[in-house]
């Protein structure tokens, strides 16, 4: 798959160079755009974004603006879309809804999906206050199920609305639908409780961001659930995508499951051929 | 870029909570070398969760054989014993308070005393964001205008407080292992200038690799990056006067 040293991952990185060098799909799984209220974010514009994947090689990233999960989903909604419409082939989007707001999940997932043109679902349930297992979500799971359409959830340990054990219910009622556990639970004790869901339940997949995870879990991480259920995520620009790529790119991984982690497993999910 | 690399900020030492160890100096050799990280300035988990006097003692000794270990002494107030806690760093390059750990208020009040003569020596004292409120912070910069304080770990919520920090304090420094907020490097650099920022890792709680990884593929040029990865950090050390 990979020929020589010099174009290693971990060689590309070291020497600050492209991975497109790598000639991978190279897929950033979870992103988001704009400014967050509860800090500074110097750069959150989809231009500082896209030049960053450029500088990095990531040919494409899936966002949700962070008005989409705070408290505007449908103008947050529109944001993703603008930015998709603007850096076409770069910038994909998931729809957000908000079970705080039950009479307009339907309509909004329609509308994210059939006419902004977005791509997955995302949920915050630790943004918005809802738990995940909310009867108002009945249409999410539906439509993920029709539509083949993964559902991208903030993820946190004890979270009181979204810690990975209570995923176990919902990927047991809908085997089809592709849950994207956010951030695996964050800390080292909640990425222990995601990969126990995750390896009793093969429609669950596990992203990288989050500033607590390394890259010695990582390798635990892999070699408990499989490399095709981890995908590379950065939490852009809430985070900055360097150091998880750094993370990722020390990790002692083979060379084909780096590949399977940076962009083959999303887009296998999304039907990217 | 030389890609030499002084970290700031690491620790020997088991932890309560069984989380990642460098039992010893080879242990932790091992993890720069995995880094290709050529110094470092140590502290001891001893010092920080148990004993200052007991893990300086442990530090010095693990420290000793190896000139790439640069050990950073716990120091914590005394004024029961005051003698005692300023000969504990009588000679110490490099200090480290845990004021949360060792459960008193990081106050011009209380550490004044013990600041002084560190900031006469032109002694970098390192502090954690999470043992330190940021309005104790302030007012310690304040009382010891010349201290070089060097604050580590700050996370990615924290531009806020800490460019206001920056601003009204000149010899306060910033370890990076932990600002992943996106383009907070180089929004602090082109603010502040690169002479106050450090390369740190926080292992092995931390992974350095991102740290790495973010100066790799810096905005900023080769000589900035240098600086930040070594030569602010020698040129803090080599103005105390030991």
């Amino acid at each position: 798959m990979m020929a020589s040293d010099e174009y290693t991952m971990r060689a590309l990185v070291e020497r600050g160079e492209s991975l497109a060098a790598l000639g991978w799909r190279i897929i950033d799984a979870h992103a988001h755009l704009g400014p967050t209220g509860t800090f500074l974010i110097p750069t959150p514009d989809a231009a500082s974004m896209v030049a960053m994947m450029d500088r990095l090689g990531i040919d494409r990233t899936l966002l949700a603006s962070h008005l989409a999960i705070s408290c505007d989903f449908a103008r947050g909604n529109d944001l993703t879309a603008a930015a998709v419409r603007a850096y076409p082939d770069r910038l994909y989007g998931y729809v957000v809804v908000n079970a705080r707001y039950p009479e307009e999940v339907e309509g909004e997932l329609r509308r994210g999906l059939d006419q902004l043109g977005l791509q997955g679902i995302k949920l915050h349930p630790n943004f918005q206050g809802y738990c995940v297992d909310d009867p108002a979500l009945a249409s999410v799971w539906r439509c993920a199920e029709e539509r083949g359409i993964p559902v991208l959830v903030h993820t946190w340990d004890r979270d009181p609305n979204c810690r990975p054990s209570f995923f176990a219910p919902l990927a047991e009622a809908h085997p089809t639908v592709p849950f994207i556990l956010g951030h695996s639970g964050g800390t080292p004790t909640g990425v222990r409780e995601a990969v126990a869901v995750a390896r009793e339940h093969p429609n669950i997949y596990l992203d990288i961001c989050g500033s607590l995870l390394t890259s010695n879990e990582l390798e635990w991480m892999v070699a408990e659930v499989g490399a095709e259920r981890v995908l590379f995520a950065t939490d852009v620009p809430w985070l900055d995508p360097r150091f998880e790529l750094g993370r990722l790119a020390y990790a002692r991984l083979s060379v084909e499951e780096q590949r399977l982690i940076l962009g083959e497993n999303i887009a296998r999910l999304l039907g990217w051929g | 870029m030389n890609n030499d690399r002084f970290d700031v900020n690491c620790m020997l030492g088991r932890w309560a909570d069984g989380g990642p160890t460098y039992l010893d100096a080879v242990d932790l050799l091992a993890a720069m070398d995995r880094l290709g990280i050529a110094r470092a300035l140590v502290r001891h988990t001893l010092g920080a969760g148990y004993d200052p006097a007991e893990g300086n003692a442990r530090l010095t000794v693990e420290t000793a054989a190896n000139a790439r270990l640069v050990p950073c002494l716990a120091a914590a107030p005394d004024a029961l014993r005051p003698e005692s806690a300023a000969a504990a760093v009588a000679g110490a390059r490099a200090v480290c308070l845990y004021p949360a750990a060792h459960t008193y208020p990081p106050e011009p009040w209380i550490l004044g005393p013990h600041l002084g003569p560190l900031a006469e020596r032109r002694v970098p004292v390192l502090i954690e964001l999470s043992q330190c409120p940021w309005d104790s912070l302030e007012r310690l910069c304040a009382a010891h205008p010349t201290l070089r304080v060097v604050l580590l770990a700050p996370g990615y919520r924290a531009l806020r407080p800490l460019s206001a920090l920056l601003d009204r304090h000149p010899h306060l420094y910033v370890e990076l292992s932990n600002l992943v907020v996106f383009g907070g490097i180089e929004a602090l650099a082109a603010r502040f200038g690169v002479e106050r920022l450090l390369f740190g890792t926080g292992q092995p709680r931390t992974d350095g690799a991102g740290i790495i990884a973010a100066l790799s593929y810096s905005a900023l040029d080769g000589a900035a990056v240098d600086a930040i990865s070594a030569g602010n950090l020698d040129r803090l050390l080599a103005e105390v006067e030991v």
